[in-house]
């Protein structure tokens, strides 16, 4: 027989205190469980994982729910929160219950050296902050001034990541071509701080928030293009709460709008075959879905394909939530579940637009050796491939 | 029982070290830690109690924020807590703040004393032994398992290339290596109820001390920061050739073959 | 004699004045739009008062959607028993006048003189019709057959089922092939068949209107992770229905629309688009009690199968309890949501995945077929009234329509079960009549 556990109503107020007011409006109906991408893998943590049960747990206030593989398991993919018939805000839940152990200061072990390193450098890749703007010598990117119109924000991996650098160069080399005005500020900046936020350590997070919000309002931003959708999520959603109120899209948003202008046109030809992977802060969190398809398909010679889970019933690539830092063993990674779907789909080109799904599916494409059939893109990346005959 | 369990606050692993305009160690802005190996104490001293009943006692030394490392320990399950805060503090050495640790110990029943083995920032690995020797009582360092019976002690401790088992009476001083234990992620519940447990703060004053009976023994004389690292080098070649060329550069320009 | 009134270009019925105290009365006649159970219980109940009552139906035959079911909760009664009852008091009564594949066109007046634009649609079948079914033998279109829910076919000349009323046979014009073809209008003894038969339009004259245009099923694709419609063996509840039912698209056998085999392992899904912000945010009431009735046509066919019921909450109200008990440890009742519905591609074998709340397990079943419980969407949320009504926010006709005179009743106004609907139809009759009178 199980130990007999007390309910506590004080325990179930501070996890609502921290952020989860919607917590009582679900009625336990079990839908979040079931169309959770952990149901899609085996192992320890797909048994384990149980987002209603997560829920009850928290509702009555029962110890359980902070066990640290269950709480911090959740990849905050949204696919629970866009079909739960009472629109719990299930994610806010998860990021407030995380918050009453972490704000407390328990981060699990493998999560300490990131905050560790937000805090002290501004970005969660260990990166020397006076390196922030490196990727940009030789590329003669315009500083953001008042006569500017949008600010360019570059997501840090972006900035630190050898591979992911790439990705920064492709959308500045864009944004240029379609004759976008536009600066940056990136070696003062932080980091946006979204992922921290949905890791429960609000207290860094505002930190960067206001750091950011400071630097912005200083220098008169009013619009901000981003290259990755968990910073366009955390300067659109999240940074209201602190006084940031800016016109935030993300870089497809722009140029796909430029294109139909036709500001941007594609001279070159990619004679391939080509799917999307729509990550979930950009489709299911923000609801932008036909920007990318519209530039992909604008490219003279690309066959596109969708994937069986596309738009809003994408499948998350695991990175979000924290997880891109969590060690999961190979055959547990539903980001691998991706790769099969594009290989099936017989695709030559696996495009996305988000650098945490960059380094998620790339890694899956490696672990399960098809590199030699698919290629895993950024958008970017594609575009510029094609802008020249 | 009555555990105590010594800790010190310390700079997160990550934070970037800085030195202001003095060439001091600059703490604005930085992110502060429990020292990772006192953490390793307070879970073992937790377990003890677990087993023997009675309580931990949480004593530390620091500024003002030192309260926030005590009330983490008390969420794992400690039960009280002792915090000496003190502008004196900032100018003390090694033996200065054993004296006073040892002041603030001796108010306090104790059968055991655990502590991290080193403090990652100043790496001194000194205070607990110091400590022992103040209460004149035995001390075992780098201990990686601990078996208590009644007021007998066998702990192992790690050395060069192997390990001791050294068996002595309490009270004692034992010091956390990693690989002692697992420290355990607390529940929410604990987190509350640390809110609620005793936390006391007092003053070297409060101690019977007085500055001039802390005048250090050691003063240091500067910091400075690391050389910046250096790109590295690829040897080109086949694998015998790559070698050869490594050898060389290793005896020749590093110097340490 | 069936009493459906063959019309000319205008009809106009006897003009009753009735004056009370400076108001008048215009007409004593009513008019009910709909002739499902709650358009027929208001049309026998008003006439058998006394009143004139004019019946409109858009399909070419009475009785609605009771017509398309097996049976209905909780004695099991099979529907053309009650609806024929209803059709013999329509028969004997002078006083009732109904007009098939016929629609509102407009309403303009106030209570007590209403003047209603009706459009009949022709039949392009006429009052010779025996109903010998010659035609149907020898027309060579076919067209999908919505009394079944398209699960089979129909000829383009056609009876709309085997108890319809009017017992007529009626052509589709869009997919028969015309004049050019003529098979049916050779074939006929009768002469019963014009294939240029005209819409026409009419007025009515009456003192109130009772709306009882019911309610459609919830579009099941909308629930993108159930398949409906991308799996062949997931059915919605209607549809279940249909193939239980003797005179329906198998026969009367439950069996797997891919393959024709026997279904041995069946699925019912609670909930499916309902109680559910994102589609419809009400509780239909009735899906519960139709599928634990679904259960036992199930069980009655193979004792042996394994049926389970997935649910958030059973919803036998009232008396019905007793029928959940007697039901409820025969089959699996298990508490969970369903979320997503796969397909096994090479059997068509469908897979649940749901989590069984009360022991913690969570499950993929492999079944049969799965039958989503689908709840009702009244008509009204689609095609309105053409008269200032008030709605609620899902489109149900609110209690007060806000237009005196005009009244809704049965499953347009809130989801209900063949029995309340009927209730609830015999109390807007008498508010009709009212309505007529004014004492």
């Amino acid at each position: 027989m199980e130990e007999i556990k007390s309910v506590s109503l004080e325990m179930k107020d501070y996890i609502v205190s921290s952020g989860a007011e919607t917590l009582s409006w679900c009625m336990q109906c079990g839908l979040c469980t079931n169309l959770c991408p952990w149901r899609l893998v085996p192992g320890e943590v797909s048994e384990a994982f149980n987002i209603r049960k997560m829920q009850r747990l928290g509702q009555l206030g029962l110890e359980g729910f902070e066990d640290e593989e269950i709480l911090f398991a959740c990849a905050t993919c949204g696919m629970c929160q866009s079909n739960c018939p009472r629109k719990v805000e299930i994610i806010n839940n998860v990021r407030s219950m995380r918050n009453t152990t972490v704000g407390a200061g328990f981060l699990p072990a493998h999560l300490r050296p990131i905050a560790g390193s937000i805090h002290a450098n501004g970005n969660p890749w260990s990166g020397e902050k006076e390196k922030r703007a490196e990727w940009q010598e030789g590329l003669d990117i315009p500083a953001f001034s008042e006569d500017t119109e949008y600010l360019l924000y570059v997501c840090c991996t972006s900035c630190y990541d050898t591979r992911s650098k790439k990705i920064a160069k492709s959308i500045v080399s864009l944004l240029k071509e379609a004759g976008v005005s536009f600066g940056v500020l990136t070696a003062e900046e932080n980091c946006c701080g979204e992922t921290i936020r949905k890791l429960g350590d609000e207290e860094l997070f505002q930190k960067l928030a206001e750091s950011n919000i400071k630097l912005f309002n200083s220098k008169g931003v009013k619009k901000i293009i981003t290259t990755s959708p968990h910073c366009l999520y955390a300067f659109k959603k999240d940074y209201p709460d602190y006084g940031g109120e800016y016109e935030v899209v993300h870089y497809s948003e722009v140029l796909s709008k430029l294109m139909k202008e036709g500001k941007l046109t594609f001279k070159g030809e990619v004679g391939k075959k080509v799917t999307f992977h729509d990550p979930c802060y950009l489709g299911r969190h923000n609801e932008v879905y036909d920007a990318p398809r519209e530039l992909i398909q604008a490219i003279p010679g690309v066959e596109f394909v969708e994937l069986e889970r596309n738009k809003s019933k994408s499948l998350c690539c695991a990175g979000g939530g924290g997880r891109v830092w969590a060690e999961v063993p190979m055959g547990q990674r539903f980001g691998e579940l991706r790769i099969t779907d594009a290989v099936e789909k017989q695709a030559d080109v696996l495009v996305t637009a988000c650098p945490y799904c960059i380094l998620m599916l790339d890694d899956a494409c490696a672990g399960l050796e098809k590199n030699d059939v698919l290629e895993v893109m950024e958008m970017s990346e594609l575009l510029c491939s094609a802008s020249k005959p | 029982m009555n555990i105590i369990v010594c800790i010190k606050q310390t700079f997160d692993t990550e934070a970037k070290i800085v030195l202001d305009g003095n060439g001091k160690i600059d703490p604005n802005g930085v992110n502060l830690i429990i020292n990772p190996y006192d953490e390793y104490a307070i879970e073992e001293g937790i377990r003890l109690k677990e087993k023997f009943g009675g309580d931990v006692t949480i004593v530390t030394m620091g500024g003002p924020r030192a309260q926030e490392a005590v009330r983490t320990a008390l969420a794992m399950g400690a039960d009280k807590g002792v915090v000496v805060n003190d502008p004196i503090l900032e100018g003390t050495d090694e033996w200065a703040n054993a004296e006073i640790l040892a002041k603030a110990v001796a108010q306090l029943p104790y059968d055991i004393i655990l502590s991290g083995r080193i403090a990652i920032d100043d790496g001194a690995s000194q205070i607990s032994v110091r400590l022992a020797e103040a209460l004149n009582i035995p001390s075992v360092t780098s201990v990686l398992k601990l078996e208590v019976a009644g007021t007998q002690v066998t702990a192992t401790r790690e050395i060069d290339g192997g390990t001791e088992t050294i068996e002595v009476a309490l009270p004692a001083v034992f010091t956390a290596q990693k690989g002692l234990n697992e420290p355990r992620y607390p529940s929410v519940a604990g987190i509350m109820k640390a809110k609620k447990k005793p936390l006391k703060s007092m003053a070297v004053a409060d101690l019977g001390l007085a500055a001039g009976d802390l005048a250090s023994k050691m003063s240091v004389q500067k910091y400075t920061l690391p050389t910046a690292r250096q790109a590295g080098q690829k040897i080109p070649g086949d694998a015998p050739q790559a070698a050869k060329e490594l050898a060389r550069l290793l005896h020749e320009e590093a110097k340490v073959l | 004699m069936v009493r459906e009134t063959g019309l000319t270009s205008s009809a106009f019925v006897e003009i009753l004045l009735a004056y009370k105290g400076g108001k008048r009365m215009a007409y004593k006649s009513i008019l009910v739009v709909g002739g499902g159970i709650s358009g027929l219980t208001a049309a026998v109940e008003a006439s058998e008062a006394g009143s004139e009552v004019y019946l409109v139906e858009e399909k070419s035959y009475l009785g609605g959607r009771v017509a398309q079911m097996n049976q209905y909760f909780p004695k099991l009664c099979p529907p053309n028993c009650g609806l024929e009852i209803n059709f013999r008091r329509i028969k004997q009564n002078p006083r009732i006048k109904f007009f098939t594949l016929s629609e509102i066109e407009s309403i303009e007046g106030e209570e007590g003189d209403f003047t209603v634009t009706v459009t009949a649609k022709p039949r392009y079948v006429n009052q010779n019709c025996t109903a010998c079914g010659k035609c149907t033998e020898v027309c060579p279109a076919e067209r999908s057959n919505e009394f079944n829910y398209g699960m089979d076919k129909t000829k383009a000349i056609y009876r709309a089922h085997a108890f319809a009323f009017p017992m007529k046979y009626v052509l589709d014009r869009e997919a028969c092939l015309g004049a050019e073809c003529g098979k049916c209008v050779s074939v006929c003894e009768y002469g019963a068949i014009e294939l240029d038969m005209e819409p026409k339009s009419f007025k009515l004259n009456v003192g109130s209107i009772v709306w009882a245009t019911g309610w459609e099923p919830y579009d099941a694709t909308k629930i993108s992770y159930y398949g409906y419609g991308r799996h062949q063996n997931v059915l919605t509840n209607v549809m279940l229905e249909r193939m239980a039912a003797h005179n329906g698209p198998t026969g009367g056998k439950i069996v797997r629309p891919s393959d024709g085999k026997e279904v041995k392992t069946i699925a019912f899904v609670q909930c499916a688009g309902s109680r559910d912000e994102n589609h419809l945010a009400y509780c239909s009431g009735i899906c519960c009690m139709a599928s634990l009735k679904q259960a036992t046509y199930v069980l009655k066919q193979a004792p042996d199968a394994k049926v389970s019921m997935f649910y958030i909450d059973v919803r036998a109200m009232g008396k019905y309890e007793d029928f959940y008990n007697n039901v409820k440890d025969k089959i699996n009742l298990i508490k969970g949501k369903v979320g997503e519905i796969s397909e096994d591609a090479e059997t068509k074998d469908l897979i649940v995945q749901v989590e069984n709340q009360e022991t913690g397990e969570i499950m993929r079943e492999r079944v049969d077929m799965v039958v989503l419980a689908t709840g009702m969407v009244p008509s009204t949320a689609g095609s309105k009234v053409p008269a200032g009504i008030v709605y609620d926010e899902d489109g149900f006709i609110a209690s007060e329509t806000g237009k005196p005179g005009i009244y809704g009743a049965g499953s347009v106004k809130k989801p209900l079960d063949v029995a309340s609907s009927a209730k609830d139809a015999t109390a807007a009759a008498l508010k009709a009549l009212q309505s007529t009178v004014r004492r």
